[in-house]
């Protein structure tokens, strides 16, 4: 997820760097219809992959199951 | 007349835009954020955060106000698709329409001729545009759509001494008529905004203006 995330990230940057360097009809239909799409799933994959990982962090603090004998403890 | 061959008083003075440097950077550092997480399918959840979700989502405000900076130009309508290509070649050829004779006589700034009215509008109207390229979804001749915009020509002529010594231009009814937009001014009193031969979409990009 996270290797397609960046991957969709990177062309829409080179999307936009194209419009940057040449600001024509033709790169902002490009930038519009394309770029802007590819960004949005992009940004929504990588949210998405922060957020578990984000989540996953969080129950591995609270779970007795990772620290052998240790008391179930919750993370301040 | 090529304006460099006349001398520096008739060339227009710069000004530059640097937006798109910072642009630039900013898609960049994304790029070498994102480029780590494609080689290596790992990363930090800042480096994430900021890499793949702000730098990307902030480059792409930064683009969007290029862009609609950059769509001012009259040498950007020119440059996308076949229709709008003549009309923009036509303002520095022909010599009887509207359009060409305000940018002849520089009436009109050579910079953002096409839509100096009514940003929003013009945006709205652009991103139409955009959608029509795509789909294919326009005719030849090119015709106007809706009422012709008055209010384009009073932004400069109507406090002006010759406009208002115009008779026509004094009769109560006309003046009635054309708020309403039941008259326009071109192709009624004044020439066509834009020549007949400019309508069918022929010919290759090649802007009058920068």
């Amino acid at each position: 997820m996270l290797r397609l995330a960046s991957a969709l990230v990177i062309v829409a940057q080179l999307v936009v760097i194209a419009l940057y360097l040449r600001p024509a009809g033709n790169s902002a239909i490009v930038f519009t219809f394309v770029g802007t799409p590819l960004l949005a799933a992009g940004v929504l994959l990588a949210i998405v992959w922060v957020l578990r990982i984000f989540g996953r962090i969080r129950r591995a603090k609270v779970d007795p199951g990772n620290r052998s004998g240790a008391a179930p403890r919750v993370a301040p | 007349m090529n304006a460099d061959d006349l001398g520096p008083l008739f060339v227009r003075p710069a000004d530059p835009h640097y937006l798109w440097i910072l642009g630039v950077a900013i898609a960049a550092g994304s790029i070498a954020f994102a480029l780590v997480g494609l080689v290596r399918g790992r990363t930090s959840l800042a480096a994430a955060a900021v890499g793949l979700i702000a730098l990307p989502a902030f480059s792409y405000v930064i683009g969007g106000l290029f862009m609609m900076e950059e769509s001012k130009r009259v040498s950007f309508c020119g440059s996308c698709h076949q229709p709008m290509a003549p009309l923009v070649a036509a303002l520095a050829t022909d010599t009887e329409s509207l359009s060409s004779i305000h940018w002849q006589r520089g009436a009109v700034d050579h910079v953002d001729a096409c839509y100096q009215w009514g940003a929003a509008a013009a945006k709205r109207a652009g991103m139409t545009h955009m959608l029509h390229t795509i789909t294919g979804a326009y005719e030849f001749p090119l015709q106007k759509k809706g009422a012709f915009d008055v209010k384009s020509c009073l932004g400069c002529h109507a406090e002006t001494e010759a406009f208002r010594k115009v008779e026509d231009h004094q009769d109560r009814d006309l003046q009635v008529a054309m708020l309403s937009g039941e008259v326009g001014c071109t192709g009624d009193c004044h020439p066509a905004a834009h020549p007949e031969s400019a309508l069918n979409g022929v010919g290759p990009a090649q802007p009058g203006g920068r």
